[in-house]
Formats: structure tokens, C-alpha cells, sequence
């Protein structure tokens, strides 16, 4: 396995925001996909999930619906809002800043 | 904007949503367990095995709902008063602490709130428009102060450039109002143009004085009156104003009565009544008697307004200026005179600053004493509930959110507190102010308002936060599951009980300052009171009596009535002796007189020695009981014609000529146009002034802080005041002797008011009832604390004991002698005091210095003082102690040890 990484602050959010960007999925289903998506680098603990959802939720930048799961259970599932979608548009170009500053910065160190 | 808003409505909206909310959440987390099982089944793990691991890996369901409920909007709030409930019904359990909360907190608070009250008023500005640029102006001379003249006050209004206006006052005297056939007293006040104005002063009706009706030089009989008076004396009869009253039997014309509301500044002065009647500064002379406006009589206080931007060293500098001019004026009489001033505000309410901040200060302590008792008992209260503590915590409470509603709790208690405070401080002031006015500073006013609310709010809060905080912080969750662990038994903690024990010493500690302060101002009062007077105080009647006017204008028409006054007297039945005295007895109006041995060579006016004054009928040393040491007693053949004659007082006499004879010899005076003056006996020193004057203690002296008494006893026909104290002393009803001495009075001339009529042994009690009250309200807290203390060393005790029950028994089982047991618990509590004496009696040092400029006959160090607050704390720490160790090691151990 790999080596797990701290998540930094706020950071939680936007993968949340970026994992529901291909579409609804239900609260263990993000932790998954955010887990799948960085090779194993962040496992979301439900303790930490579960809140930021509830709180994304009330930003108004998720809804959320019962549906059927995959294996023909009932869970609540999320998807983007409108206002979703802005905020990771504006939060992903943020991030790319960040990180493009970082590498300079680091590059220039090494 | 909107993002706010947004939040806003979730934060409302989730009030309304809580149960669908839980229910929501409940159904979500089911269903992730559910998932979660499902997989685990599919890889073929046995059902109880997948839906174990399914909770475990969703890390404990009751965690997960608290961290989400934790980011939900408005959680603080809800939170909140789910905590203030959930505090209210775990008070409702527990009444007996509740009720000595409450009880501890709504005294403490009340307490301190309400004398913070007085303390505030005594700094606020005294309620004159623009009052905190008034200043009020005297004058200074080697060795002393006082009134200015008339040219001082002429000086200032011409010269000074520091003042927008400078206005001069007289609040002393009095004149006979002499209408339908009888005379009756009225306090004056002389004021010059500019006093009403400048104070505000409303008039009710008619007019305030014009410019021209009050110029010093020519001044015209006009007078405006009091309310009082108006209402008194005039029935609040409306034609009044504009006719003419008498005054000392001269016309004068009223222009209008003042509103109630206005206080004169007179009042600031002890033993001065509010004036019933204002009149031009320039009647003065002719009205009480005197000579014309010169330096001989200073009789006038100033007070002047600064000008904007002017500061009080400025204004002083212009003072000197103008000091420095009268002086190059007139070298004789002003060459070392100064002008001096002080805000107006220190002038009025100064006597009462430092007893104010004294008693502040007490009534702190006494709350810090009541909240670490209460801290305390909610540690002991937290010990048993440990149990309770530790299982919410192991359900998912976390260590912030029991120390939150922890602090809720006492937060809840602290508002109550407050608010009982409050509504009890609101009675306490009502009764302090009209104290302060009575006893201490006549023109202080006091009220609850707002500083005084935000005073009790820092209060509350700050209870909050120790009796609240401090323990909850104290109580930290890594013993909670180590309590768990232990099933919930009782062990004792070292922590909290170190804590608890620390606390013990600093309330010992607080304690003994307090009463080490009560100790030093009881020891200076009984001191001071049990000093005695110097004479006979018992069976006096004194009353005051002012011959003023233009009948009384020669002095020996004022002797001719004193004559009359003592033969007439002398035949009523019950009167004893008749003793005249001038200007007053236990007074502060006090005339005094500079001396100097006629066979030396003064150094300068400076040398000269001031003494007080005393004008006295013939006898009146013996008819006091004054024993003289040496030489007569004055007598009545010292007639106006006779050699000046004076007796002095010994203290005096060894000032004057040490190691020698002082009767035959002659005193010289400053101005060697009058002639000397023998001195024909020596009397025994004996006092004469208020002994304990707030006033005196404001202006840096102590308690009969003059130093020796220096007074001189003149014949009072040789010296005739027009102002006199007549003391008559008598056997019988005193209601019968007044009335006699009234008839006395009127027979000789009807126009002759009385006033002020009073047994000598009534005075001392009143002059004696502020600092007695200081005393004893500070003794009463004292007292308190030393109570509390008591108490928290008890409840330290008690409860180190009740925790080592089980070990007690052990040992008494193992053979421990009971009595060592009790010896070695009562040593352990024994200890705890004396720590806390320790630290308590450097405490009362540094307080004793503070109260030494209060304190007459003890140090600030005093030892009696100092070891008997010790004995006492000792004494009493060991009856805390010894009852619960005997009761518990002599009956409980075993009995818990067999129950087992």
C-alpha cells in the first residue's frame, strides 16, 4: 500500500467537489473514488467525511437525494450544484497556482 | 453578503430540522454499515465478523454524529441551551450547592458591586455643569492653610489669566431672622457675583444676583433664599419675593428662591448645614460682625473655572505669580503666603477616596474568597461525577464539550449571582449613599448606572472564569478513562486535590490580610476613643449662638450679654456651672493664634508658634474639669481694661520655654503693634478639635495627627467673638435645661438666635460614627472572609478525609491509635494555615501601610495585631480540622472498612 498523506487543511473539500465532478455518488462511494483517484495516497476517514459533506451540503455547493446503490441498497447520494461546479472551478485554478508556485519554489531550492 | 445570509437561514432553519436531521443522519450512517457488511459477506466472512468490522472501520457511529452535528450551522447556539438546560437540572439535583452558590455569589457580588458604587461616585466629577474644570483655591502660610482674604480673592478675579472666573464663598456663619416676634437661625452663605453662576444654580423664582447688587466694595441688601427656607420660614409664600426680611434686624430685600436641586459648596465642609439664605459676599462685615474686607479676616474659600486647555500646573504657576505680587504688595502680612488649588472634585469627595478604595478592596477579596470556595465544592462535585464524566466521554463526548458545558454550568450560576447581586446592590446603595452623605462627603451622590452594571458583569464573569474555568481545566480527560477503569470507585486524585489544598492556603491567606486590617483600625480606634477627651464630657448642653449685627457691632456690648447670659443662668435650677467658649467645641472651624516668647528674638513670622485660640468666661477650665498644672485659672477680675491674660496648655508651655517656669512670662505676637500678652497659668493639655476628621486625613493628617495640643485660653473679655459656644452642665432632663437656656437667651434679647443645640457626649458619638462605621463594616467583612476560609478549610478536610476513609480504617485495623490519627490530620490542616498565615501577614503589611495614614496609636506593623490574627486563624483552623478527623477516624473508618 501506499504511503498515506496527511490531507491539508481544506483540502478535503475539494477533493469531495472534484470527486463529484463525473457525476452523484453516495458517501462511501467518494471515500472510494477519492482513494482510487490518488493511487491510495488520502483514505478519507467517515469521521471526517461524513461532516464535510453535511457542511458542503449546507454551503449549498451539494444536494443530496436517496437513491440505490450498486448493490441494490438505499444511501443518500450527492452531486454538484450549480454552485458547486463555480466553486471547484475557482478552487482548482486556486490549487493550480498554488502548486505550480510550490514546484518553482521547491525546484529553485533543490 | 449573500453568503452570510445564506448561513444565516441554515443556521434558523437547522432549529427547526433537528429530529428530521437526526433521523437523516441515522439513516445515512445505517446504510453505509449496511454497505459495508454487504461487502464483507461477499468476500465470506460470517455475519457478526462483516458487521464488526463494517463499525470499526466506520470508526464508532456515535463519533461520526457528533463530528457532523459538530459542523452543522447555529450548533454554538443550540449547543448552548442544550447545555444551560441540561446545567439547570443538574443544579436542581444538587440544591444545597446551588443555594450556597447562588447565596456566596449574589452577597459577594451585591457586596462589591455596591461599594464600587460609593468608590465611583467619590472619583465621579460632583454634578456642577463643566465640573471637572473647576478648582478650588486656598491660601498657605508656613505651618498652615486656610481661607483667603478679601484682596486675595480681589487678586485673583483682576489678575489670574489661568480662569475663565474665579467666584469666592462663605459658608460659616449665621444671622437671626427676626420675624412675628421671634428670632430663628438661618445658615448663610456669602457669595460673589459669579458663585451661582458658575455652579448652575437654578433659581426656582425670581431672580440670581446682578453684577452691581454684589460688587465687594458697595453691595446691596438683597438675599435669595433656599427652598427650604422658603417653605420653613415663609410658608412658600409666593409674596415674599420682592418684600423686606430682617436679618440681624438690617432690611433686607429678597430677589428669589433657588430650585431645591442646587448644593452648596459650604456642605463639603464638616459640621456645615445646607445655607438657607445666599447673600452679597460684601454684607459679610456688617452682617457677622467683623472688621472691613482686609487680610485680618480670611473668611472665603475660591473656586474658579480653568480656562480650556489650561493644565492644573499652568494654573498653579499663575497662583504663584499672583502670591508673588500680593506679596511685594503688602510684606508684612503676605510675605510668605501662598495660593494653592485642587480639583474640585478631589476638594469634595477626597476624605472619602482612600476609605472607599479600602473598602473596595475588602469587599474583592471577599468575592475571590466566596469563588474559590465555589471552585472548590465544583472540584469536589466533579469528584463524584467522575463516573458519570467518564461514560459520556466513552459515548463520544469530547473533552472540550465537557469542559464547555462544565463552564456553562458556572456560567449559569455566575448570571444568577449577578442578578441577585444586582438587585441587592441597588438596595445596598440607597443605604450607602445616604451614609456617605451623612457621615463622610456631604456633596458625593451616588446611584447604580452604568459603570456600576458593567462593574457586576466583569464581576460575574470573572467568578465565571474561576470558579468555572480553573477547575474544568484542572479536571483533565486523561483521568477520566483511568476512572472508568476503575469502575467508578472512589480514590482519591492527587491533582485535584493539590489544587484544592493551594486554594485552602490562599483563602487562609486572604483572610489574614483582611483581618489584620480590621485588627489595626479597631486597635486605632479603641485607641483613639479610649484617649479621652481631657476633660469632664458627661452632662454638657452646648449650643451655639451668634451675636452678630449692628447691636452687637461693639465688643463690649458682646461681653455685657455674655455677663448677663451667665448671671441669668446662674439662677435656673440644675444648671451646674456655665461655661462660654469661643468660637467653638469639637469643632473644625478652630481660630487660631501665632505666638512667640517675648524675651527672644524671633527668626521671621515663620518662627512663631501656631496655637489654637479660645475665648473663655471666667472658671471655665474648672467647670470643664481642665486640671491646671501651674499658676490661676482665668478670672473675673481679667477684665477688657485688665493686662492681657492667657492661660496655655503644657504641651505649649514646654514648647515655648523647655525646662522652665512658663507662668510670669509674656507671649509676643506677630504684629508688635499689638501688645504681649502673660501668660498667668498652665493647664493640662486637653482636646478641642474632631479627633478623627476625614477632612484631616484627606489633607495628610492622622488622627490627632496636629502633634501636641497647642492651645491658648484667652478671658472672653478680653477677646470677645461674636460666635460662641455656650456649655451648660446640669443635673435633671435635658429637654428642661433647654427650654431654660432658650428663655435665658430670649429674656436677654429676643433677637439672639439659638442653634445647633446638643449634650457635648451627642457630638463626640457623631463625630466618632464614621470611623466606627469604617471599622466595623471592615471588621464585618473581615470577619466573612475569615468565615470562608473556615469554611473552605473545612470543606478540604472533610473531604481529604472522606476519600481516605478505607485507609483510615486500615490502619486503625492494623492498630494505628485513633488519637495519633486525629493529631497527624489535624497537624496536616494545621499546616495548610499556616502557610496561609504566612502569606496572609505580608499581605497585611503592604495593607497596613496603605491604612497607616488612618491609623492613630499602632504601626503599620503591629505586633499584638499580627500574632493575633495568627493565634486566631490557628485556633480556628484547628477546630475545622479536629472535628471532622475525630468523627470520621473515630467512628467512620471501621464501619466503612466492615461494610466492605
Amino acid at each position: 500500500m501506499a504511503s498515506r498523506t496527511e490531507l491539508l487543511q481544506g483540502t478535503l473539500d475539494l477533493l469531495i467537489l472534484a470527486a463529484l465532478q463525473a457525476g452523484s455518488l453516495h458517501g462511501l462511494g467518494i471515500s472510494r473514488r477519492i482513494e482510487q483517484t490518488t493511487r491510495g495516497a488520502f483514505a478519507v476517514q467517515p469521521g471526517s467525511l461524513f461532516p464535510a459533506l453535511y457542511r458542503l451540503e449546507e454551503q449549498g455547493w451539494l444536494e443530496s437525494e436517496w437513491g440505490e446503490s450498486e448493490n441494490r441498497r438505499r444511501a443518500k447520494f450527492y452531486r454538484l450544484t450549480r454552485a458547486g461546479r463555480r466553486q471547484l472551478e475557482a478552487e482548482t485554478k486556486s490549487w493550480e497556482r498554488i502548486a505550480a508556485a510550490m514546484a518553482l519554489a521547491l525546484g529553485a531550492a533543490s | 453578503m449573500s453568503r452570510l445570509a445564506h448561513r444565516v437561514w441554515v443556521a434558523i432553519a437547522n432549529r427547526f430540522r433537528g429530529r428530521r436531521f437526526e433521523a437523516e443522519l441515522d439513516r445515512e450512517l445505517a446504510s453505509a454499515v449496511e454497505e459495508l457488511t454487504g461487502e464483507g459477506l461477499a468476500t465470506g466472512l460470517s455475519p457478526e465478523e462483516a458487521r464488526r468490522r463494517a463499525l470499526l472501520a466506520l470508526g464508532g457511529v456515535e463519533q461520526v454524529k457528533e463530528a457532523v452535528r459538530a459542523e452543522r450551522g447555529g450548533v454554538a447556539l443550540e449547543r448552548l441551551a442544550h447545555d444551560a438546560r441540561f446545567a439547570l437540572r443538574a443544579l436542581r439535583r444538587a440544591p444545597a450547592y446551588a443555594t450556597a452558590a447562588l447565596l456566596t455569589l449574589g452577597l459577594g457580588i451585591g457586596g462589591a458591586t455596591a461599594v464600587f458604587s460609593v468608590v465611583r461616585a467619590v472619583l465621579r466629577a460632583p454634578a456642577y455643569p463643566g465640573a471637572e474644570r473647576l478648582v478650588h483655591i486656598w491660601a498657605t502660610w508656613p505651618g498652615g492653610s486656610g481661607n483667603l482674604g478679601y484682596p486675595d480673592f480681589r487678586a485673583l478675579a483682576e489678575h489670574a489669566r489661568a480662569f475663565e472666573s474665579v467666584a469666592a464663598y462663605e459658608s460659616w456663619g449665621g444671622v437671626s431672622l427676626i420675624r412675628d416676634g421671634r428670632a430663628v437661625r438661618l445658615a448663610t452663605s456669602f457669595v460673589s457675583t459669579d458663585y451661582l453662576p458658575m455652579l448652575g444654580a437654578a433659581v426656582e423664582r425670581g431672580r440670581g444676583f446682578a453684577a452691581e447688587e454684589n460688587a465687594m466694595a458697595s453691595g446691596r441688601a438683597v438675599a435669595i433664599l433656599s427652598h427650604a427656607c422658603w417653605q420653613r420660614d415663609f410658608g412658600g409664600d409666593e409674596s415674599v419675593l420682592g418684600s423686606v426680611i430682617r436679618l440681624n434686624r438690617a432690611p433686607y430685600t429678597v430677589i428669589g428662591v433657588l430650585s431645591p436641586s442646587f448644593r452648596d459648596l459650604g456642605q463639603a465642609e464638616s459640621g456645615t448645614v445646607a445655607p438657607d439664605v445666599w447673600l452679597p459676599a460684601a454684607s459679610a462685615p456688617a452682617l457677622l460682625g467683623q472688621a472691613p474686607l482686609t487680610d485680618a479676616y480670611s473668611i472665603y474659600w475660591a473656586v474658579a473655572r480653568l480656562r480650556p486647555g489650561v493644565s492644573l500646573t499652568e494654573a498653579r504657576a499663575d497662583l504663584e505669580r499672583i502670591a508673588a505680587a500680593r506679596a511685594h504688595e503688602d510684606p508684612v502680612a503676605r510675605a510668605r503666603h501662598g495660593l494653592a488649588l485642587q480639583p474640585l472634585r478631589e476638594r469634595l469627595a477626597g476624605p472619602a477616596t482612600r476609605p472607599a478604595w479600602l473598602l473596595f478592596g475588602a469587599a474583592t477579596l471577599i468575592l475571590l474568597l466566596g469563588c474559590v470556595n465555589l471552585a472548590s465544592a465544583s472540584l469536589v462535585r466533579l469528584e463524584r461525577r467522575r463516573a458519570e464524566l467518564a461514560v459520556r466521554s466513552a459515548l463520544g463526548a469530547s473533552t472540550g464539550r465537557l469542559v464547555q458545558q462544565l463552564v456553562v454550568e458556572a456560567g449559569v450560576l455566575a448570571l444568577s449571582g449577578a442578578v441577585t447581586g444586582l438587585a441587592l446592590a441597588t438596595l445596598l446603595t440607597r443605604w450607602l449613599g445616604a451614609w456617605v452623605q451623612a457621615h463622610v462627603a456631604a456633596l458625593v451622590e451616588q446611584r447604580v448606572d452604568g459603570g456600576v452594571l458593567l462593574c457586576a458583569a466583569t464581576l460575574a464573569v470573572g467568578t465565571m472564569a474561576l470558579f468555572g474555568v480553573v477547575p474544568a481545566l484542572a479536571f483533565r480527560s486523561t483521568e477520566l478513562r483511568a476512572a472508568l477503569a476503575r469502575g467508578g470507585s472512589r480514590s482519591a486524585s492527587a491533582g485535584p486535590s493539590r489544587l484544592r489544598r493551594g486554594m485552602a492556603v490562599v483563602q487562609v491567606a486572604l483572610a489574614a490580610t483582611l483581618l489584620v486590617g480590621a485588627g489595626l483600625m479597631g486597635r486605632s480606634l479603641t485607641r483613639l476613643l479610649g484617649q479621652g477627651m481631657g476633660y469632664d464630657t458627661a452632662d454638657l448642653l452646648t449650643l451655639r449662638i451668634d451675636l452678630s449685627g449692628e447691636r452687637y457691632a461693639d465688643g463690649a456690648a458682646r461681653i455685657r450679654f455674655a455677663d448677663g447670659l451667665e448671671s441669668e443662668l446662674g439662677t435656673v435650677p440644675g444648671a451646674r456651672s456655665v461655661t462660654l467658649w469661643g468660637p467653638s467645641m469639637l469643632a473644625n472651624a478652630t481660630w487660631v493664634v501665632s505666638v512667640f516668647p517675648e524675651e527672644r528674638v524671633p527668626g521671621g513670622p515663620e518662627a512663631f508658634v501656631q496655637a489654637f485660640r479660645h475665648s473663655v468666661n471666667a472658671g471655665a477650665l474648672g467647670h470643664l474639669g481642665i486640671p491646671l498644672r501651674a499658676g490661676r485659672e482665668l478670672l473675673a477680675s481679667d477684665r477688657a481694661t485688665a493686662p492681657l491674660v492667657a492661660v496655655i496648655s503644657e504641651s505649649l508651655a514646654k514648647e515655648l520655654w523647655p525646662g522652665e517656669v512658663a507662668v510670669g512670662k509674656r507671649l509676643r505676637r506677630v504684629d508688635p503693634a499689638l501688645p504681649p500678652i502673660e501668660v498667668v497659668g498652665v493647664a493640662a493639655d486637653a482636646q478641642h478639635r474632631d479627633r478623627y476628621s476625614l477632612d484631616d486625613l484627606a489633607a495628610g493628617i492622622g488622627p490627632c495627627g496636629l502633634g501636641p495640643q497647642r492651645d491658648v485660653y484667652l478671658p472672653y473679655a478680653q477677646r470677645p467673638n461674636p460666635s460662641l459656644t455656650l456649655a451648660v452642665r446640669f443635673s435633671g432632663e435635658a429637654a428642661g435645661m433647654e427650654q431654660a437656656v432658650k428663655r435665658a437667651v430670649a429674656h436677654l434679647d429676643a433677637d439672639v438666635a439659638v442653634s445647633d443645640v446638643m449634650l457635648l457626649d451627642q457630638r463626640l458619638r457623631r463625630q466618632e460614627s464614621a470611623p466606627a462605621a469604617i471599622t466595623l463594616l471592615f471588621a464585618a467583612f473581615a470577619t466573612f472572609a475569615g468565615f470562608l476560609a473556615a469554611l473552605g478549610l473545612y470543606g478540604v478536610v472533610a473531604q481529604s478525609l472522606e476519600l481516605r476513609t478505607r485507609e483510615l480504617g486500615i490502619r486503625l485495623a492494623l492498630g494505628a491509635q485513633a488519637g495519633r490519627l486525629v493529631r497527624r490530620e489535624v497537624a496536616s490542616g494545621l499546616g495548610l494555615a499556616a502557610g496561609g498565615a504566612v502569606l496572609g501577614i505580608a499581605g497585611g503589611l503592604i495593607l497596613g501601610r496603605f491604612m497607616s495614614a488612618l491609623l492613630f496609636g499602632v504601626g503599620a506593623a503591629d505586633p499584638a495585631t499580627l500574632c493575633g490574627v495568627t493565634g486566631a486563624l490557628l485556633g480556628l483552623a484547628a477546630a475545622t480540622t479536629y472535628w471532622p478527623a475525630r468523627r470520621v477516624i473515630r467512628r467512620g473508618a471501621l464501619r466503612a472498612l466492615r461494610l466492605e
